[in-house]
């Protein structure tokens, strides 16, 4: 989930610059300016063989890497790290920047950049960022790494577009089924309601955030970036 | 009427035997909230694992609710014997001891006499159900604090809200209250064909565990007369805590095992008032 | 069978075991249903108003049975409950007393002897002051004080208290000492039924002489009224049939005869068909 960091370390008021690595620079550039924020959030998810109701929660940031989720029930959350893909991308030696076409998301026109980090250590394999051409904002990053999978992020803006922050992100993640022995479950017996079919087929879940309140650029105690207990 | 139950309640509730079924559920109930808490999060990471690879799950996972709920599903095969072990004995215990004659020879009808029995059997099956609530619930709460409820299906997970669980526990004890009385009224029927004490308690946990099994297998066969059994409907209270409830489904077992409670009843009644005492 | 018992006697049943009696004292208590007939109690039918009949009854079926994890005064505490006795604390006290309990009501009664729970069977049947008390074989594993503190007490409850009585038995010598009538039951039936004093009279009686000489008894018999009432002869003995008063005059003409007699005993003719029965269990009437 931390590798939401992404997504604010890249400037949203980038302009469109041929050469994609200054793009990229001139994002990392543009997030300089949020330092911290708090907002609330509306958690939803739609996850195969997981039935689970929205909630509402309050995230937190810290620059460069501070990143929290607070909600009161049980999230599922992203797990691929941030840190990686962050780091991967800070050093424009580090990588490769292609641009790799252009596609209309969200009514926006994008350009594609493909990132390929060019040391082999790395958990990063490949980064494809949708920049739109007129804002420069970030409308999806797709991450693919060697650890956690691919994980496609999607986002849409609105009021505070001009500071790079979304109203809305979503992200689609690989997930793998779920089984667990009947034995184990103690459905022996059970007459509860068979999952929807349909619903377990899917092989990808989505977790969509939004966002609201936001409060920019406060002082905020080094607590609330502690884990909570599981 | 009123004097009589007095009695019965009276009788069932200075039996030492009684007591056996407070002091098994006060053990199992211990013993499962101290191994949950020295092991429950190793079972919620066996559990998720399959989802811990895609995500990183945060919230009160190993909580009261969820105890609570493992804790009833234990017990399933377990509180249909307790409840048994005292109804079964109303009758044919009395019999055995010889005073059934002394009950029986007091100024009230045997439909008096078996219907007091039956309601204080009932009221031991209610506050044997209380206190497995109280001990599971209020126990897990207050080892393992709120949270959302964990709802384990062998393909499937439900989670619900905080908010939205305990009203769906106080349903998932009444729907309990009404199984167990099935298994309360079909002891009691048994009880009233014999004159040993503890033929009606092994015949109805033999009937039980029979019928229990033909549920769980799946020959089709069997699927025609599952519907029928009153085991297949006992386990109704789980399905509160489905997301959406499917209420015809609950409607429906609900009369079904108040038609077998009606059923055993009237046949325990009947035999009841035709059968001589010899004993 | 057809019985009936008058209000403030002491009523006798009698008969070996397996005679019936149990099963028509159950009858009475509705335990068990008569296959065709009527029971009433002071005037009100049994199958009709089951409820008000037996709140009048106070019985001891077989052995007395309490619930052993109970004390005696809990037991008790418990009918007087059921019985909506008024008072129950006092009325517990006093059947306690009447029965000699006293001192051991608070002990469980699966401590009891077999005696005190006699007793105790006593004090539950007393204990709503019923006008009717059956009694099944009340004084079976009592000591002999025991059982006359027993027939005494039964005394008392007629006379006193003006009780009526039914009392079981399979001991006749029992019943006589207290009961005003009985029947006597066989395989169901009743083949006896009156007054005692009737039932048991001394007339009639069959007397037994003891002696070695019964040859010459009957012979010296023979030449006097008492020809007629020769009912047996054996080697060792000779029997007729007289009333009580006339054994002295028997005993005098034997004496006056110079005849060795070793013993002279008598039964009444329903006492020896009672034994017959007893020990035999085949005899039809």
């Amino acid at each position: 989930m931390r590798y939401i960091f992404l997504l604010f370390f890249f400037p949203f008021l980038v302009h469109a610059q041929s050469n994609p690595k200054q793009l990229i620079e001139a994002a990392n550039q543009r997030f300089a300016k949020v330092i911290s924020y708090s907002a609330a959030i509306n958690l939803n998810f739609q996850i195969p063989g997981v039935q689970l109701e929205p909630i509402n929660g309050k995230v937190y940031y810290k620059k460069p890497t501070k990143f929290r989720i607070h909600s009161k029930g049980i999230i599922f959350l992203p797990k691929q790290n941030p840190y990686y893909a962050l780091q991967s991308v800070r050093d424009t030696n580090s990588f490769t920047a292609v641009p790799s076409g252009s596609e209309i998301l969200n009514g926006k026109s994008t350009t594609i950049i493909s990132v390929i980090p060019t040391a082999n250590s790395d958990d990063l394999i490949l980064a494809k960022f949708w920049i739109e051409d007129a804002r420069q904002l970030i409308h999806k990053v797709q991450l693919t790494t060697k650890t956690n999978g691919t994980i496609t992020v999607e986002q849409s803006f609105g009021l505070f577009a001009n500071y790079g922050l979304p109203d809305v992100i979503k992200f689609v993640v690989d997930v793998a089924k779920f089984k667990i022995p009947k034995v184990v479950a103690m459905e022996l017996n059970s007459k509860s309601k068979k999952t929807d079919p349909e619903n377990l087929q899917k092989g990808t879940g989505e977790i969509t955030l939004k966002f609201s309140n936001y409060i920019l650029n406060k002082q905020l105690d080094e607590s609330v970036f502690e884990e909570t207990k599981k | 009427m009123f004097r009589l139950l007095r009695v019965e309640l009276f009788k069932i509730f200075s039996k030492p035997r009684s007591y056996i079924g407070f002091l098994a559920i006060a053990a199992i109930v211990m013993l499962l909230e101290i191994a949950l808490y020295i092991d429950g999060k190793s079972y919620i990471s066996f559990i998720l694992q399959s989802l811990e690879q895609s995500f990183a799950v945060q919230g009160n996972l190993l909580n009261g609710y969820l105890v609570c709920f493992i804790i009833l599903q234990t017990l399933i095969v377990q509180m249909p014997l307790l409840v048994a072990l005292v109804t079964g004995d109303l009758i044919s215990g009395e019999a055995a001891s010889g005073t059934l004659r002394l009950m029986l020879s007091r100024p009230f009808s045997r439909t008096q006499i078996l219907t007091a029995k039956f309601a204080a059997g009932s009221a031991y099956t209610f506050v044997l159900l209380l206190c497995l609530g109280v001990l599971a619930l209020g126990g897990g709460v207050l080892l393992f604090g709120e949270g959302d409820l964990i709802v384990l299906k062998s393909d499937s997970l439900v989670i619900l809200r905080s908010n939205d669980v305990l009203w769906r526990y106080m349903a998932a004890l009444s729907l309990a209250f009404v199984s167990l009385l099935t298994v309360a009224s079909f002891a009691l029927m048994l009880s009233c064909f014999t004159d040993n004490s503890i033929g009606p308690i092994v015949s109805s946990m033999a009937v039980i565990i029979l019928f229990t099994i033909i549920g769980t297998l799946d020959v089709p066969l069997f699927d025609k007369i599952k519907p029928f059994l009153f085991t297949t409907h006992m386990i109704i209270w789980r399905n509160l805590f489905d997301n959406p409830i499917d209420k015809l489904q609950v409607y429906t077992s609900v009369a079904v095992l108040i038609f077998h409670i009606v059923l055993f009843y009237t046949i325990a009644l009947i035999h009841f008032n035709r059968k001589d005492i010899y004993t | 069978m057809n019985l009936e018992v008058k209000q403030g006697e002491i009523f006798g049943f009698l008969g070996p075991n397996g005679a019936g009696k149990s099963t028509t004292l159950r009858m009475l208590l509705s335990l068990i249903k008569p296959s065709s007939g009527n029971i009433q109690v002071f005037g009100k039918s049994l199958l009709q108003n089951r409820e008000a009949a037996l709140s009048n009854i106070g019985c001891i079926i077989e052995k007395p049975d309490f619930y052993l994890y109970m004390t005696a005064a809990q037991n008790l505490k418990m009918l007087a409950q059921l019985n909506d006795v008024k008072n129950s604390e006092q009325r517990i006290k006093e059947v306690i007393d009447l029965v000699g309990l006293q001192g051991r009501q608070n002990d469980k009664v699966q401590t009891y002897s077999h005696g005190m729970k006699q007793r105790l069977g006593l004090a539950q049947a007393l204990l709503h002051n019923p006008q009717l008390v059956i009694l099944d074989e009340p004084t079976t594993g009592l000591d002999p004080q025991g059982i006359i503190e027993l027939r005494y007490l039964l005394l008392r409850l007629k006379n006193e208290f003006g009780k009526t009585v039914v009392l079981s038995s399979h001991i006749l010598s029992e019943v006589e000492l207290i009961a005003d009538s009985m029947v006597i039951m066989n395989k169901g039936k009743a083949v006896a039924q009156g007054s005692v004093k009737q039932l048991l009279s001394t007339e009639n009686l069959i007397v037994k002489i003891e002696t070695e000489e019964a040859q010459q008894v009957r012979s010296i018999l023979n030449q006097t009224p008492f020809a007629n009432v020769i009912e047996k002869t054996e080697p060792q003995s000779i029997s007729l049939k007289l009333s009580r008063s006339q054994i002295p005059e028997l005993n005098a003409l034997l004496v006056e005869q110079n005849i060795q007699v070793f013993g002279i005993s008598y039964q009444r003719p329903l006492e020896e068909y009672f034994l017959k029965i007893t020990q035999a269990g085949n005899v039809h009437v």
